[in-house]
């Protein structure tokens, strides 16, 4: 008896927790998994025939070759300078400011990440138009939309995101490691590569990561500061489905740059993972 | 070396305003060309006073970001409270919840409009398919930040008010929602700016005739800077800076507030 009804209870239980689960797990079912399963369909399907050409002209065919490579280098180069820029920043804000400088540090530096991509970057071209017609006639060179411009959209854009994740994980590198590593002798430099680093290291892959795959996909930037070279995989996407109507090949490219982000941040969670739980 | 570093921090958060200076300098130039100058004037913004296109494209916008905020919320606590309290569980939910925040925004936004146009055509693009839009990956969102607000109440409370005879109804109403009120407030906030600033999925999801303030900055600034945009842009910053202020005075004040209740 008394079994019969826990076992009611616990059915009862299992039941409304059903009833509060379920509008999350069916809107999504609806409007974001049943989404994916008609963009593959589309990438598949041409003409009323199934057919992987679209997948082959997207991994093969130079035009679109080319524009994945620009977009990786992009990513790269984007990867890299905000990483240089970010660490000597996120190193002062958690070893060296006073606790009221670190929350006002890391509110100004934070602050512009609430402001929209799309805001940013247009006041970069702002600024751009601004120097052209003040300051380019006295210096004889104009700012011309192109990779420069684009890489310092890009740069002024994701900074946050590196800046971030790069802090939280020095703010939790033990100071009494560094303490000890320079008492038995360690050089600055030393400190810095064999015990900072490697112990910041969960933060700084984070900050890479979230950079990397963002910025890839990225076609805002490019549009507004990028000029007519700025072509990246982002912006392709957006001219195969808005303009040119071609949602087979469109469908194609995003499964394609979907699947590598996706295995790429697979990767990189499961090899963090194991730092964390080895460290 | 640690005054260096001083310096240079400083002079990267001087960088990082000069461009949003700049702008908010040009809109109160009279000239129509960034970059020539002339004034001060509010010219500019008495333009876009005027300009009924703003006016419709911040109805918009103010509507969807409205209701996607309060309904992404509201889905997304009752699943975080499923599975916090009522140890809901299923094979690869996390994998289930978080896959949207995960995948790159521009994918979940072309899949929602090819779905959209195979299951209604093209007249369907509109209010309805941007607030779809805006609400399935808010949710998600929404249920991780209530989920640790969640996380953080002692189940003793609930327990008390079980065995003193609340029933489920009434424990969600008066105890669960008041003692969760923080990470929800937060969550409406959080859902409500990441909807009123989304341009990716809402240029894939929106129709002709249904323009939000990002899409229209968009498609205004690929035309070039010009003056009364600037001035629409600089309101925007500063709307955007005054909920990243108003933002992280409540997570700071809450996290004192928890501090100090929960020894």
């Amino acid at each position: 008896m008394v079994g019969e009804k826990q076992g009611k209870g616990v059915h009862a239980v299992r039941r409304s927790s059903w009833l509060l689960a379920l509008p999350a797990l069916a809107f999504l079912g609806a409007f974001f998994y049943a989404p994916f399963i008609i963009l593959v369909w589309s990438s598949l399907v041409h003409e009323g025939s199934f057919t992987l050409r679209a997948y082959i002209d997207v991994v093969t065919s130079p035009a679109y070759l080319r524009v994945t490579y620009y977009s990786a280098l992009i990513a790269v180069t984007t990867t890299l300078v905000t990483l240089l820029l970010s660490y000597p920043a996120a190193r002062y804000i958690a070893f060296y400011a006073s606790p009221k400088e670190r929350g006002v540090l890391l509110a100004a530096l934070i602050a512009p990440f609430w402001i929209d991509f799309l805001l940013r970057a247009y006041s970069l071209r702002v600024l751009v138009e601004a120097y052209n017609n003040v300051l380019a006639p006295l210096t004889g060179w104009r700012l011309r939309p192109g990779f420069t411009t684009l890489i310092a959209g890009m740069i002024y854009d994701y900074l946050p995101y590196m800046l971030l994740p790069i802090y939280a994980g020095l703010s939790k590198v033990p100071r009494n490691v560094l303490d000890a590593a320079s008492t038995l002798g360690a050089s600055g430099l030393k400190r810095l590569y064999t015990v900072e680093i490697p112990l910041a290291m969960p933060g700084i892959i984070a900050g890479i990561m979230l950079v990397s795959l963002m910025s890839f996909t990225e076609f805002v930037i490019p549009a507004l500061l990028g000029g007519v070279k700025g072509y990246t995989v982002g912006y392709l996407i957006y001219d195969l489905f808005l303009k040119y109507r071609d949602s087979w090949h469109g469908s194609a490219l995003t499964l394609v740059i979907t699947a590598t982000t996706v295995v790429v941040a697979a990767i990189v969670v499961r090899k963090l993972g194991e730092e964390v739980v080895l460290g | 070396m640690r005054k260096a570093m001083r310096i240079y921090v400083y002079v990267l958060a001087a960088v990082l305003y000069t461009p949003i200076l700049v702008l908010a300098l040009y809109s109160l130039s009279g000239s129509k060309y960034t970059g020539i100058w002339s004034g001060p004037t509010l010219k500019w913004y008495s333009v876009l006073l005027e300009d009924s296109e703003v006016w419709a494209a911040l109805r918009n916008s103010l509507t969807v970001a409205l209701a996607s905020s309060l309904v992404s919320t509201l889905i997304g606590f009752l699943f975080a409270y499923a599975a916090v309290r009522r140890g809901f569980r299923l094979p690869f939910l996390s994998v289930y919840m978080y896959t949207p925040v995960v995948i790159p925004e521009i994918a979940e936004a072309v899949s929602l409009m090819l779905f959209f146009y195979y299951l209604a055509g093209s007249g369907v693009f509109g209010w309805l398919t941007v607030f779809i839009g805006h609400t399935a990956f808010n949710i998600s969102y929404a249920y991780v930040t209530v989920r640790s607000q969640l996380e953080m109440l002692p189940p003793s409370i609930e327990d008390a008010a079980k065995s003193l005879g609340a029933g489920q109804y009434r424990l969600l109403r008066d105890i669960v929602l008041p003692l969760s009120a923080p990470g929800i407030i937060a969550a409406v906030m959080l859902t409500f700016i990441t909807s009123f600033q989304d341009f990716v999925k809402t240029v894939f999801t929106t129709g002709p005739g249904f323009e939000t303030l990002p899409l229209l900055v968009w498609s205004r600034a690929r035309k070039g800077a010009a003056s009364d945009l600037n001035a629409l842009a600089t309101l925007m910053v500063l709307w955007s800076l005054t909920a990243a202020l108003l933002f992280s005075r409540k997570a700071l004040g809450e996290d004192e507030k928890q501090g100090a209740r929960v020894p």
